[in-house]
C-alpha cells in the first residue's frame, strides 16, 4: 500500500491539492472571505495606504474639482431648505428627531474594478464606528456595502461584484427593480425587472429606493443608457453610473440610526406569517 | 544548492509582492488582468522533484489567495499547471535539448520555444482561473475573451521579465 502511494505520489498530491482548493472555493462565502481578509489585510493595507496616498497626490486637481462641485451642490440644497423652512422653524421642530443618518468620512486604500468580484478597502474600521452592512457612498452615488471590519480598516463589497444586488428605481415614474453588475464594464450596471408599462426615456435618472436600511432614499446612481425587453413583461435597463470607480478616492460610510428599529418591526411581520 | 534555495525564495517573494502591489493595481478593464506571478512555476529547474514542484505551485497559489481573499481560486489553477508542466516540457522539447538543459529560460531554449512552453501553461492557468472566478458557464464567450486577452498580456510581461533578468547574469 505504502509502495503504491509512493509510486503514484505525484498524482495523489495533485488530487489532494485540487480537492483542497475546490473545497475551499466551493465553501468560500462572504463570511469566510471576511475572516481571511481580516487576518491578512492589515499588513497589506498599510502598504496599500502608502501607494494610495502617493497616487492621491497625483490626482489632487481632479479631487479638488469634484469636492468643489459637491460643495456647490450642498450649498444649493442648504439654501433651498433654509428658504422653505421658515414656517416650520417657528413651530420649533425637534431637529434631532428627524436626524436619521450619520456619515463617516473614509479614504479608499485599495480598490479593484477589473475582477469579477471586486472589493474596496477603507481606512476606517471598528474603532471609528464602521460596522458590517453599512452602506458606502461617494459624492457621485452609491459605492457598496461594508462586509467586514478590523480595528482600523473595513472591507467593502463593491457594486462591481457579481454578488451585489440593490433595489433601485426610476426617479420619474417610481418603478423599481434590482440593480446588479454583469462583470463586463465598470461604467455600467443593469437594472432588471422593470415592468413594461413603465415609460422609459434614455437619460432618465436612476436612484436608490430606501427599502433597505443600507442606503438613504433618493441617492443618485446613474442614468439610463439603453434598454431591452427581458423575457416576458419586463425591461432590463443599462444604467450608466455617475460614480467613476476607477477614480474612487474619498467615500462616506452611512450609519442608519433607525436600522434596528426598522428591522425589528419587519421581522415581527415575517414571524407572523 | 543552497544558493538556489535562496535565489528561488527571493524570486517567490518578489513575484508575490509585485503581483499584489503592482499588477493587481493596473486595473485596465475586466478583460485584461495579468497574473505574472506564474513566472515562478515556469522557471523552476526541470531537475526539480515533481512532488516538490506541485507543492511549490500550490503554496504559491495559496499565498496569492490569502493576500487577495480568494481562497482556493489561484491555488487550483497553479496546482494544475504545476502538475502539467513536466508533460508540456516533454511535448515541446526535442530529445537532445531534453537531456541537456536544466533551467527553462529564453537564453537556453530560445524565444520560440519559451513562448510555446509558457504560452501553453499560461493559457491553461488563466482558463481555470477565470472560469472559476466567474463560476458560471453563462456568457462563456466573454470569459473566453477574458482568458485570451489576459493570457497575451501575462505572456508579454513574463517574456519582458525573462529578458530583463537574463541579461544581468
Amino acid at each position: 500500500m505504502l509502495r503504491f502511494l509512493i509510486k503514484y505520489q505525484v498524482i495523489f498530491l495533485f488530487l489532494l491539492f485540487e480537492v483542497l482548493s475546490f473545497s475551499l472555493l466551493v465553501n468560500g462565502s462572504y463570511f469566510q472571505r471576511a475572516k481571511v481578509v481580516s487576518y491578512t489585510s492589515d499588513m497589506t493595507n498599510v502598504i496599500n495606504g502608502h501607494i494610495t496616498s502617493f497616487l492621491q497626490y497625483l490626482h489632487l486637481k481632479e479631487i479638488n474639482a469634484s469636492l468643489a462641485e459637491e460643495n456647490a451642490r450642498l450649498k444649493n440644497q442648504l439654501d433651498w431648505y433654509l428658504s422653505k423652512d421658515t414656517l416650520v422653524k417657528k413651530s420649533s421642530i425637534d431637529s434631532t428627531r428627524g436626524l436619521r443618518y450619520s456619515y463617516i468620512m473614509a479614504d479608499v486604500v485599495n480598490n479593484s474594478t477589473s475582477k469579477q468580484h471586486n472589493y474596496i478597502t477603507l481606512n476606517r474600521g471598528r474603532g471609528q464606528g464602521v460596522r458590517p452592512e453599512m452602506g458606502v457612498l461617494s459624492s457621485d452615488g452609491i459605492v457598496g456595502v461594508v462586509l467586514s471590519t478590523s480595528k482600523n480598516y473595513a472591507t467593502v463589497v463593491s457594486m462591481l461584484n457579481l454578488n451585489f444586488k440593490v433595489s433601485a428605481r426610476l426617479k420619474r415614474s417610481g418603478y423599481f427593480g434590482s440593480l446588479s453588475w454583469d462583470g463586463k464594464d465598470a461604467r455600467f450596471m443593469n437594472l432588471s425587472d422593470i415592468p413594461q408599462q413603465a415609460k422609459i426615456k434614455i437619460g432618465d435618472t436612476i436612484e436608490t429606493t430606501g427599502y433597505s436600511t443600507i442606503f438613504p432614499e433618493g441617492v443618485f446612481i446613474g442614468v439610463v443608457d439603453s434598454y431591452k425587453v427581458q423575457g416576458g413583461n419586463f425591461f432590463q435597463l443599462k444604467v450608466r453610473l455617475k460614480c467613476d470607480f476607477k477614480r474612487l478616492r474619498y467615500v462616506h460610510v452611512i450609519s442608519d440610526f433607525r436600522k434596528t428599529e426598522k428591522e425589528t418591526i419587519e421581522s415581527a411581520i415575517s414571524n407572523e406569517e | 544548492m543552497k544558493n538556489n534555495l535562496l535565489k528561488y525564495t527571493f524570486i517567490f517573494i518578489a513575484l508575490v509582492l509585485v503581483q499584489q502591489f503592482v499588477f493587481n493595481n493596473i486595473e485596465l478593464n475586466t478583460y485584461m488582468n495579468p497574473y505574472v506571478y506564474v513566472l515562478f512555476i515556469l522557471i523552476l529547474p526541470f531537475t526539480l522533484n515533481k512532488s516538490l514542484l506541485l507543492l511549490l505551485s500550490f503554496v504559491l497559489g495559496a499565498t496569492i489567495d490569502l493576500l487577495s481573499g480568494t481562497l482556493g481560486l489561484h491555488s487550483a489553477a497553479c496546482t494544475l499547471i504545476g502538475y502539467l508542466r513536466p508533460f508540456v516540457h516533454a511535448i515541446f522539447t526535442s530529445r537532445e535539448d531534453f537531456e541537456q538543459e536544466l533551467v527553462p529560460t529564453i537564453a537556453t531554449y530560445g524565444l520560440a520555444w519559451f513562448v510555446r512552453y509558457s504560452g501553453f501553461l499560461i493559457v491553461i492557468h488563466h482558463w481555470v482561473l477565470f472560469t472559476l472566478e466567474s463560476f458560471t458557464f453563462e456568457n462563456y464567450g466573454t470569459t473566453i475573451i477574458r482568458i485570451l486577452l489576459s493570457s497575451v498580456l501575462t505572456l508579454f510581461f513574463v517574456i519582458l521579465t525573462e529578458y530583463a533578468f537574463s541579461k544581468q547574469k
